[in-house]
């Protein structure tokens, strides 16, 4: 008798054994040299590496893509003044930190919530981490805030990061190099670009990947300690996903779209609405078209609603998939 | 009875290939009543059925436990065949073949007892479509709790946010799998 669960299992364990046998054509060497000769070249590596070069200094952070992990500061009080650096009390809401240094613009805001991707958000923009403890504040004109409470000089547009009272600031091109760390306590915070899902730490004392969330990065690293030298790599998914919100017209939802696609990005857009057909958008790949719909089923827009239900789940307007190119 | 979780014995998969063996009589029965429930064909349902587990393999050493719980990957990837198959009008064997898996021939007596099994296990299907309805921070923390047994704690530290939200998310997440079990 055929039984579809059993045939299954054994074409599957089949399978599965042929892959761990595939593994196994890899030579296999004894642990013990294979571990003196890794000693041996190491210890070669850095007596040649320790060795001073003439007329050149060893430099103060050694060559490769670490740095040296900074401590957030304390959120300071300032007594008033004239453009306050925060409240005179610490408990000042986080919302008035994005003044920093000065009063908010109306070119601070973020895009009004109506068609924002919601599930996720242009280059050079962010939104705040979903977390309770963590927050995230985009401010245009970066300034250092000095012990006086006076205004340090302008770097350019970047993203606070604040938990708890501490914050630490970081310039976009911080952001996109990897570099956007601090230590609070025990606790590493660090921001990091659209599209990166996780971030392998190299330091040796630090966690190896710790999971990205809303762009932030939360870890426990007991033996990291301000100055240590840490090492960020990102680790990236092909595709950026957007949701966006139908709440406006159809036409205002399709131009957010083709502004998405003016950038020179890959777009492709499944519409979840019999309405909003006419926003299909070319040109848009077999994959990211494929990513889209299943998008669409994922949120549940495109398959009837379950019996029983009243009403059909909130439609999102559009899903839009950008490829890898975006990323660069 | 091996009694590891779902992410060890996906971890232990390479290595261990009756590992994933555990893995799939603990979910096969539950995933083909998915499917069943979804396309309302047997055949259709054993096709999607084995793609997945053929998928899951390749992807088994991709699995990252802190991402979610590995039940959550898997019915991930059911989800993407379903919705792919739905595009494209066939089942895809992408995986299979790459695993140089043989077609399995599906007799009449065969697809009877698929749809025996789909309907016996209609409660799960009914029960992980419950699970797909949930927001995914409330399904996330369901599976855990519940399906994975792990602490509070943990849980929060994973999803890097408090035990109390977590126990929020649970609670919701409960609620809502029992408002949709019990019906209008």
């Amino acid at each position: 008798m055929t039984d579809f669960v059993r045939d299954l299992e054994a074409e599957l364990l089949a399978a599965a054994r042929r892959r761990a046998a595939r593994r196994r054509w890899f030579p296999r060497l004894s642990p013990r040299p294979l571990l003196a000769a890794t000693a041996l070249l190491l210890a070669v590596v850095t007596v040649l590496a320790l060795l001073p070069r003439q007329g050149q200094e060893r430099p103060a952070v050694p060559v490769g893509d670490g740095f040296r992990v900074p401590a957030a500061q304390n959120i300071t009080a300032c007594a008033s003044s004239a453009e306050p650096v925060m409240r005179p009390e610490q408990t000042a809401p986080r919302a008035d930190l994005e003044l920093f240094t000065r009063p908010q613009r109306a070119r601070d805001r973020i895009a009004p919530a109506t068609l924002l991707p919601v599930g996720a958000t242009p280059r050079g923009a962010r939104r705040p981490a979903l977390s309770l403890d963590l927050v995230a504040v985009q401010v245009t004109d970066l300034r250092d805030v000095t012990p006086a409470c006076g205004r340090g000089p302008s770097r350019g547009p970047g993203t606070c990061l604040l938990r708890g009272q501490a914050v630490a600031c970081f310039t976009s091109t911080e952001i996109h190099a990897g570099r956007a760390f601090a230590l609070t306590g025990t606790t590493l915070i660090g921001l990091v670009p659209d599209g990166v899902t996780s971030v392998g730490l190299g330091a040796g004392r630090v966690p190896g990947r710790v999971a990205v969330r809303e762009n932030t990065v939360e870890a426990q690293v007991q033996n990291l300690r301000p100055g240590d030298e840490l090492a960020a790599e990102f680790d990236r998914t092909p595709y950026d996903v957007f949701v966006l919100n139908r709440t406006g017209s159809d036409q205002r939802g399709l131009s957010e779209v083709r502004r998405i696609e003016s950038l020179g990005l890959v777009v492709a857009v499944t519409s979840v609405d019999q309405r909003s057909r006419a926003t299909r958008v070319q040109p848009m790949t077999p994959e990211a078209q494929g990513i889209a719909d299943t998008v669409g089923q994922l949120l549940e827009v495109q398959p009837v609603p379950a019996a029983g239900t009243k009403s059909r789940p909130p439609h999102p307007f559009a899903i839009a998939v950008l490829g890898e190119d975006r990323m660069r | 009875m091996d009694d590891r979780p779902d992410d060890e014995l996906l971890a232990a998969t390479r290595a261990e290939p009756e590992a994933f063996a555990v893995f799939y009589r603990r979910h096969v029965e539950a995933l083909l009543a998915y499917f069943a429930r979804r396309t309302r064909d047997a055949e259709l349902a054993a096709d999607l059925t084995a793609e997945t587990f053929a998928a899951a393999l390749v992807g088994a050493h991709r699995h990252r436990p802190e991402r979610g719980p590995a039940i959550a990957w898997l019915y991930g990837i059911a989800r993407r065949q379903l919705a792919n198959a739905a595009r494209r009008g066939a089942v895809e064997d992408r995986a299979r073949r790459r695993l140089g898996m043989a077609p399995i021939d599906l007799t009449d007596e065969a697809l009877e007892r698929v749809e025996a099994l789909a309907t016996a296990d209609a409660s799960a299907a009914l029960l992980h479509e419950g699970l797909d309805a949930l927001p995914a921070d409330q399904r996330d923390a369901v599976l855990a709790r519940v399906l994975d047994e792990r602490e509070y704690a943990e849980i929060a530290l994973a999803a890097h946010t408090s035990e109390s939200v977590v126990r929020k998310r649970v609670s919701r997440g409960l609620a809502g799998l029992r408002a949709r079990l019990e019906g209008p």
